[in-house]
């Protein structure tokens, strides 16, 4: 988690057991009752796994990163 | 090609240096700089965070993919993180060509394509306190890399 999202979250990352099969979009429940105040941002992250955008239907694998990137405003 | 993330003052001059080329009869650098005020707040300096791996990665899909659009061999994109403050740059990107016009398009494009995906925060500080810029949502995907596979190249 990154930017203002882990500002709001007081954290920055989180270990999270899955059942086999699952996908990115699943983690989304996990993540909201583990860090309530992000609930209102959750609407317009875009999801990253291993450091490449992925959609919300993305199956996850043992071991993969995935991280919540708000919106960017670099430059 | 040039593409990297640095915490540093970026050395501009040494930067733009790797797209002289005698051939070359159009250079162009932008520079983007740190301002004193956004949104009718005043700004001491900005501190940018990133996503480090990632953010090296789709800057460099990003300039790939825009200098294999327009034939652009010559190209350096430099990001600096951390505090940048008014008046010095957080963004260089030098591009050259045989004639202008590539140059023109490739350097703006490629301004406006890491705006809208690389992973990349600015905080604003100033005498009010600090707070995130609104930003852009990604789309999710390969974005432009995607259109281009040659882009893909080393």
């Amino acid at each position: 988690m990154f930017g203002p999202m882990a500002d709001e979250a007081g954290a920055s990352t989180a270990e999270i057991d899955l059942p086999p099969g699952s996908r990115v979009m699943d983690l989304r429940p996990r993540l909201e009752e583990l860090w309530a105040p992000l609930r209102a941002a959750m609407g317009s992250v875009a999801w990253a796994v291993n450091e490449e955008y992925v959609l919300a239907d993305h199956v996850l694998e043992e071991g993969d990163e995935v991280a919540l990137i708000p919106p960017v405003s670099g430059g | 090609m040039i593409v990297r993330i640095v915490e540093d003052p970026i050395e501009e001059a040494e930067v733009i240096a790797t797209v002289d080329r005698p051939e070359h009869g159009a250079s162009l650098v932008f520079r983007g700089v740190v301002r004193d005020h956004h949104e009718g707040r005043a700004v001491s300096h900005i501190e940018y965070h990133c996503y480090r791996g990632m953010a090296e990665k789709e800057l460099r899909a990003v300039a790939e993919a825009v200098a294999a659009r327009h034939g652009i061999s010559a190209l350096a994109v430099v990001h600096r993180i951390g505090e940048v403050r008014v008046g010095e740059a957080s963004l260089l990107v030098a591009a050259s060509a045989p004639h202008r016009q590539p140059v023109f398009d490739a350097v703006l494009e490629i301004v406006d394509e890491l705006k809208r995906r690389v992973p990349i925060w600015k905080k604003e500080y100033g005498p009010d306190g600090s707070h995130w810029v609104e930003g852009v949502r990604p789309e999710a995907g390969p974005g432009d890399a995607g259109k281009f596979p040659e882009a893909g190249c080393r």
